[in-house]
C-alpha cells in the first residue's frame, strides 16, 4: 500500500507536478543549497543526504546548485552574496572557508554568514593508486627525501583541508613534493587511481565509497572507526590532527523566522537516527554543533590558522 | 539473480510505466532552454528515496536519457542548444529548419539517439569493468589534448574565415577567463566589479549569444526572416532519415564509440563528445565544405555521440564509483543511499539491481523511437506553426527563467543579455555564435587540465611528459589531422579546379 502511494506520488512529479505541503510562513517556496564543488565529491554526499532527512522531516526538498572552483571560495562567494531571504543557503568546508579570506584569497569574510550549524567531521587520507612502490607512510617519505619536489600529490582545491594537511606533512615529515590541485575529490581520485600522480589527499568518506587504491596514514588524532586499519599520522611521528567539518551557512541577516525554522530543522535532521546511519555509511561521523557554538570555533579558527599561514609564509 | 529475472524485473508494468514517464518528462526539459537534466534530476532525488531501488534508479536514468534526446528539437527548430551539448546539433540542424527540412532534421535527431543511448548502454553492459581501467589511463595531459581537439572543430567550422573563426574562439576563451581564477583564486577581468566575481555562467551565457542573438537577428532582418520557415510537409522524410542511415552506418558507429569513450572519463562530458564526433564525421567526408549548411550526417553525429555518452559515462560511476559527469553524480548519490555499492562485483552481488538498472536504460533508450515519433516531434514541430513575432518573445521569456534559474538571481539574465547583445553585434561583423560558444564551454577545461599538466611536467623536469604520451600522441595527430584537412581539401580542389582548365 505505502509502495503504491510513494509511486503515486513519483508518477504525479514525474509527470510535471509538484506538491509541497501547506506549512508556517517559512519556506514559502524551495530552499536553494549551494555546493561550492562539483557534484559527486565529499561536500555534494553530505548536502544530498542532509537533503534526504530534510525532506523525510518537512517534505521540502532542496534546488542544488553547483559552484566549483578555487576550492570553494566561488561558491561561498555566491552564499554570502545570496539574497538574505532564507531561500539560499550552502554547504561549506571548514576549513576552507576559514582559510581563504585569512588568506586574502577569497572576498567574502567570515561575518557575512549566519551559521546554522556543523553537520559532520570526516578525516583526510593520504591515497596512493594500486601499483604503487608505496606500502607504508615511511616509504612515502623516505622517497621523498630522496628527490625533493619531483613527487606529485594530488589535492583538492588551494588553501582548502587538503593543502593544509600537504603542509603540515611537509613540515612534520620534512619533505618536499609538488602539489596538483584539482577540481573536486571525483577528479582527484580518478588521478590518484589513474597513477597520474605520486600519491594524493581525499576525505576519508569519498576513499571509503570507491574500489581502488590505498590509505597510507589518516590526519586525524585518533584511528578512525570507518578505517581502523589506517594509522594516523601521529602515531608515525608526523603530528597532524585535521579534518573537514561540513557546515551549512546562509547570508548574514536572515529573518528571525527563517533563521530558527532552519537551525532547528538542521539541528533534527543531524540528531535523527538515520543521518547518523547514512553518514556512517558514507565513512563519516555526523557530529552535530549548533550554530552559536559554530560561529565561536570559526571565529577562534581564524586566529590559528592565520597564525600557521604565515609561519608557512603563505601570508604576509 | 539471473539475467533472466533481471529482465523481467525490468518489464514489471509499473517500472515500464515509470521508465516511460521519466523518459517523456527527461525529453521535455532537455527541451527547454536553460533546462538541464541535473536540474530535473536533482528535484526528483528525495522523491526517489521511499521507493524500490529498481524503480527510483530507472525514473533518473531515464530522465537522464531522455534530456540527451530532448535538446536536439529546440538546436535544430530554434538554434538553440537545450544544453551544450547540443551545439554541434545546431550547426546543421538549424540550417535544415531553413531549408524546409525541419522534420528530417528531427527524425534523424532522434534516429542518432536511439541509436547511441542503444549503444552507449550495450557497451556498459557488456564490458563496464574493462572500460572503466581504461578510463583512468587518461590523465591531465590526454584531457588537455582532448580538449584542444574539440577545438580544433572551429577551423572546420569557419571554412571561408579562418580568423574570424579563431577570433570568435579566442573571445569565447577569454570571456570564460573572467572571475576567480579555478586554480589559485585570484579574480581576473573583473575591472574591479565584485560581480564578475562569480564569473560567467555558461549556461546564461549560452542562452544570450544562440537564443536573445537569434531573436534580435530575426526580429532585426529583412520581412520575410520573419516569418517562420516553412515547417514543410516532407511526406518522403522519415524514407530520407531511414536511408541516410543504412546508407552511413559508418557514421552512426563512430560517433557512438566517440559518445562512449568521452562520457566514461570523469570531468570530459558532452559538449566534448558532440563537438569531436562531429567534427570527425565532417572531415572523414568526402564533401566536407557541405557541413554547416545543412547535412543530415551532422545533426546524426552529434545526436548519437551525446546519447552514447549517457552508458558511457555510467561506466566509471557504476564500476569505480567515480562518475563520468554530473548526472551520474546524481545517480551514484541514488545508488550509495539504496544500499549499492559501486565495485567490479556490483552485477555479482545478489541483488540483480544494477542487471535490472542497465536493461531498464535499454528500454529506455529503444521506447525513446516512438516516444519521440509520436509525442515529441509532433509538439515540437507545432511551434514553428507559431509566426515569429509570437514565438521570440516567448522564447525570451523561457530563457530568462532559464537564466535566472541557473544564478537565483538577475545576475544570471544580466549575463544573458549582455551577450545576447554582444552576440547580436559580432554576429554583424561576420563572428558567429558557435566558435564563440565553443570557447566558452571548452576553454575553462582546457586551462584546467593544461595548468595540472604543467606542474606535473615541473615536478618530473621535463616538458615532454605534456606530449610524449601514447594516448596524448594519438590525440595531438587527431589535432594536427583537424588543422591540415582544411587546408589540404582547399588544395586538393585548386589542383582539380586547375586540372579542369587546362584539360
Amino acid at each position: 500500500m505505502i509502495r503504491t502511494v510513494s509511486l503515486a506520488v513519483a508518477a504525479a512529479v514525474v509527470a510535471g507536478l509538484s506538491a509541497s505541503p501547506a506549512a508556517a510562513d517559512f519556506p514559502e517556496r524551495q530552499i536553494t543549497m549551494i555546493v561550492p564543488f562539483g557534484a559527486g565529491g565529499g561536500s555534494d554526499r553530505v548536502a544530498r543526504t542532509v537533503d534526504r532527512f530534510w525532506q523525510e522531516q518537512t517534505g521540502e526538498s532542496f534546488n542544488f546548485q553547483y559552484q566549483p572552483g578555487a576550492a570553494g571560495a566561488v561558491g561561498t562567494d555566491a552564499i554570502a552574496r545570496a539574497q538574505s531571504d532564507g531561500y539560499t543557503i550552502g554547504i561549506v568546508n571548514l576549513p576552507n572557508m576559514v582559510v581563504q579570506p585569512v588568506s586574502g584569497s577569497a572576498t567574502f569574510s567570515l561575518d557575512g554568514f549566519d551559521y546554522l550549524g556543523r553537520v559532520n567531521s570526516d578525516p583526510i587520507v593520504l591515497m596512493v593508486p594500486e601499483s604503487s612502490r608505496y606500502e607504508t607512510l615511511e616509504d612515502f617519505i623516505a622517497a621523498a627525501q630522496e628527490a625533493p619536489g619531483t613527487m606529485t600529490l594530488a589535492i583538492t582545491g588551494t588553501l582548502g583541508a587538503a593543502h593544509l594537511a600537504a603542509l603540515q606533512m611537509m613540515e612534520g615529515a620534512g619533505i618536499e613534493v609538488t602539489l596538483v590541485p584539482t577540481q573536486g575529490g571525483a577528479n582527484t581520485v580518478a588521478r590518484i587511481a589513474g597513477g597520474h600522480v605520486s600519491a594524493g589527499l581525499i576525505g576519508l568518506g569519498l576513499f571509503t565509497n570507491q574500489e581502488s587504491g590505498r590509505a597510507l596514514a589518516v590526519t586525524s588524532a585518533e584511528r578512525s572507526d570507518f578505517a581502523p586499519d589506517v594509522p594516523t599520522f601521529t602515531e608515525k611521528d608526523v603530528p597532524i590532527d585535521l579534518a573537514t567539518a561540513r557546515i551549512i551557512v546562509a547570508p548574514d541577516g536572515l529573518p528571525d523566522d527563517a533563521l530558527a525554522y532552519l537551525r532547528s530543522t538542521l539541528e533534527s535532521v543531524t540528531l535523527s537516527e538515520g543521518f547518523a546511519a547514512a553518514s556512517a555509511e558514507q565513512g563519516q561521523g555526523a557530529i552535530w554543533q549548533s550554530g552559536d557554538e559554530l560561529e565561536a570555533a570559526v571565529l577562534a579558527m581564524e586566529e590559528d590558522i592565520s597564525a600557521l599561514l604565515r609561519k608557512y609564509e603563505l601570508i604576509d | 539473480m539471473s539475467i533472466s529475472q533481471s529482465l523481467a524485473a525490468a518489464l514489471d508494468p509499473m517500472v515500464l510505466a515509470m521508465i516511460v514517464l521519466g523518459t517523456i518528462f527527461g525529453a521535455i526539459i532537455g527541451a527547454l532552454p536553460g533546462f538541464s537534466s541535473v536540474m530535473a534530476i536533482s528535484l526528483l532525488l528525495p522523491v526517489v528515496y521511499p521507493l524500490d531501488p529498481l524503480l527510483g534508479l530507472l525514473i533518473l536514468g531515464s530522465i537522464y536519457m531522455g534530456a540527451m534526446y530532448g535538446d536536439a528539437n529546440a538546436a535544430i527548430l530554434l538554434n538553440i542548444p537545450g544544453t551544450a551539448s547540443s551545439l554541434p546539433t545546431t550547426f546543421d540542424g538549424f540550417p535544415m529548419t531553413r531549408q524546409g527540412r525541419a522534420r528530417e532534421a528531427l527524425l534523424a535527431a532522434l534516429a542518432g539517439s536511439v541509436t547511441g543511448g542503444i549503444a552507449g548502454v550495450l557497451v556498459l553492459l557488456a564490458t563496464f569493468g574493462a572500460l572503466a581501467e581504461f578510463s583512468l589511463r587518461f590523465g591531465p595531459q590526454e584531457y588537455f589534448w582532448l580538449t584542444v581537439l574539440g577545438l580544433t572543430t572551429i577551423a572546420a567550422l569557419s571554412s571561408g574565415n579562418l580568423i574570424k573563426g579563431l577570433a570568435g574562439g579566442g573571445l569565447g576563451i577569454a570571456i570564460s577567463l573572467i572571475g576567480l581564477d579555478p586554480y589559485w583564486g585570484t579574480p581576473r577581468f573583473t575591472f574591479g566589479q565584485s560581480s564578475l566575481i562569480a564569473g560567467v555562467h555558461l549556461i546564461p551565457a549560452l542562452l544570450g549569444l544562440f537564443c536573445v542573438a537569434q531573436v534580435l537577428s530575426s526580429l532585426a532582418g529583412p520581412e520575410r526572416d520573419r516569418n517562420a520557415p516553412e515547417a514543410g510537409d516532407q511526406k518522403d522524410a522519415l524514407r530520407k532519415v531511414v536511408g541516410t542511415m543504412v546508407r552511413r552506418w559508418d557514421v552512426l558507429v563512430r560517433s557512438s564509440a566517440i559518445g562512449v569513450l568521452i562520457g566514461m572519463l570523469p570531468g570530459a562530458g558532452g559538449p566534448i563528445a558532440s563537438t569531436i564526433s562531429y567534427n570527425e564525421t565532417r572531415r572523414w567526408d568526402r564533401d566536407s565544405a557541405s557541413y554547416g549548411k545543412g547535412r543530415v550526417e551532422g545533426v546524426i553525429a552529434s545526436e548519437a555521440a551525446n546519447s552514447a555518452m549517457v552508458g558511457g559515462s555510467l561506466i566509471p560511476m557504476m564500476a569505480l564509483g567515480i562518475p563520468g559527469n554530473v548526472n551520474a553524480a546524481v545517480i551514484l548519490g541514488a545508488l550509495l543511499s539504496f544500499g549499492l555499492r559501486p565495485g567490479m562485483n556490483l552485477l555479482s552481488d545478489g541483488s540483480g539491481v544494477a542487471m535490472s538498472f542497465m536493461i531498464g536504460l535499454l528500454i529506455s533508450s529503444i521506447l525513446l523511437a516512438p516516444l519521440g515519433y509520436f509525442i515529441i516531434i509532433r509538439i515540437s514541430t507545432q511551434i514553428l506553426k507559431i509566426p515569429r513575432t509570437y514565438l521570440a518573445p516567448t522564447i525570451l521569456v523561457f530563457a530568462s527563467v532559464g537564466a535566472y534559474s541557473v544564478t537565483n538571481s538577475m545576475y544570471g539574465v544580466v549575463i544573458m543579455a549582455a551577450l545576447g547583445i554582444g552576440g547580436f553585434l559580432f554576429r554583424r561583423i561576420g563572428l558567429e555564435a558557435a566558435p564563440i560558444g565553443l570557447g566558452l564551454i571548452l576553454g575553462p577545461i582546457a586551462e584546467r587540465e593544461f595548468t595540472s599538466s604543467l606542474l606535473i611536467a615541473q615536478a618530473q623536469g621535463s616538458y615532454w611528459t605534456m606530449v610524449l604520451r601514447p594516448i596524448s600522441l594519438v590525440l595531438i595527430f587527431l589535432c594536427l589531422l583537424s588543422i591540415a584537412a582544411p587546408v589540404l581539401l582547399a588544395l586538393r580542389q585548386r589542383r582539380a579546379a586547375d586540372g579542369g582548365a587546362s584539360a
